[in-house]
């Protein structure tokens, strides 16, 4: 019994010495959370992130003109895109008139390579496989309402003028345009290739129009 | 003074810290990124792909879900850029054959009702392949 007693005692004692060790683990264990906490995920950052971008919104509608789907979604500026901004923005000998400027929206079916920046008019016509006038031109790209941010459109496409029924709709370019409102057939007819976006699968069916209008967007923080 | 001292001062002070990075771009912040809902304000406009369609009211199951018609339900899921489309579809019990979704009954507005359907995209550096689905009252042509 006396026996028991004393390991007992000695079984605290022992784990009295052992504590100020647990605060210590305890202290170094916070600090590592600390540590943790604070240091940044990824070690840089851009203030101006998130600038200069184009976005599609397309809103596909039944022959009633009811609405059926809709979707928003990022460009892609392709090279002759940028060449293009560049020439048009500092004197280098080449500034586009304003009816040679981007304007055009043309719709697509076939596998269009969005992550290519090298994408140019003509491979992007060669591998849309729409057979109508699928291209059409904004007379006035709407750049005063909103400061900052070029729109065209939204201009409607329908069957038969601008595809055919059951044609799929998965990719749009962003084309030069060629002075005319009419709608026709390629990119590369008037121009260069500015952007490209990657819609869903859209399918248009007899009757059944889409609406597209691409937003170009510098606006800064203050703007 | 003392290891318990120091332990105890060094405890509140982690904490306050810790709450203060929670949701920053520490590595406590994205490991909160990951396991939160998406903050739609924290993400770069051009890294969020933002779908709607509608969908009709069809039959009242029980436990209080619904069955809506949704018939262009997959042309969202399977798109590209939406890597996470298949686990929504099974989250909603998408019927691929009757293009339908099961929805609480209470997130319904009516007959027609509009499921808005947003992602962010892989390379985002904030909320990267994070998706939210949410229901709103039909209105046509609200996002031109």
């Amino acid at each position: 019994m006396q026996i028991s007693r004393v390991r007992s005692r000695n079984h605290s004692i022992h784990s009295m010495s052992k504590l100020p060790n647990l605060y210590k683990i305890g202290i170094v264990g916070l600090l590592s959370i600390l540590a943790i906490t604070i240091v940044p995920f990824s070690g840089e950052t851009n203030s101006i992130d998130g600038k200069l971008y184009g976005l599609l919104t397309l809103v596909q509608y039944d022959e009633n003109r009811n609405e059926i789907f809709s979707q928003t979604v990022h460009n892609r500026l392709v090279n002759t895109g940028e060449t293009f901004l560049l020439e048009a923005s500092f004197t280098e000998g080449t500034a586009p008139a304003d009816n040679t400027q981007i304007g055009v929206i043309c719709i697509a079916e076939g596998v269009i390579d969005d992550a290519d920046e090298a994408e140019t008019s003509a491979a992007f016509d060669t591998a849309n496989t729409l057979t109508g006038n699928n291209c059409q031109a904004d007379g006035t790209v709407d750049i005063t309402t909103t400061q900052g941010t070029a729109i065209i459109g939204p201009l409607t496409f329908a069957e038969p003028t601008h595809l055919a029924a059951a044609d799929v709709v998965n990719g749009i370019g962003i084309c030069q345009t060629n002075g005319v409102t009419s709608p026709f057939a390629n990119c590369a007819t008037s121009g260069v290739l500015f952007a490209v976006i990657d819609t869903a699968d859209v399918t248009i069916n007899a009757g059944e129009t889409v609406d597209i209008t691409y937003t170009f967007d510098i606006t800064s923080d203050s703007n | 003074m003392n290891q318990k001292t120091i332990f105890f001062i060094i405890l509140p002070i982690v904490i306050v810290i810790s709450f203060y990075f929670y949701s920053s771009d520490s590595i406590l912040g994205t490991i909160n990124e990951y396991f939160s809902a998406p903050i739609w304000d924290e993400v770069r406009e051009r890294d969020i792909v933002k779908n709607s369609i509608p969908i009709i009211y069809q039959e009242n199951l029980k436990s209080g879900d619904c069955s809506v018609y949704a018939e262009k339900f997959d042309i969202i899921i399977e798109h590209k850029y939406f890597v996470r489309g298949e686990e929504l579809a099974d989250k909603l019990n998408y019927d691929k054959e009757k293009k339908t979704l099961i929805i609480s009954c209470d997130k319904l507005y009516g007959e027609k009702s509009r499921l808005n359907v947003w992602y962010v995209l892989e390379e985002s550096p904030k909320y990267p392949e994070k998706y939210e689905y949410f229901i709103t009252k039909w209105e046509e042509n609200d996002l031109t």
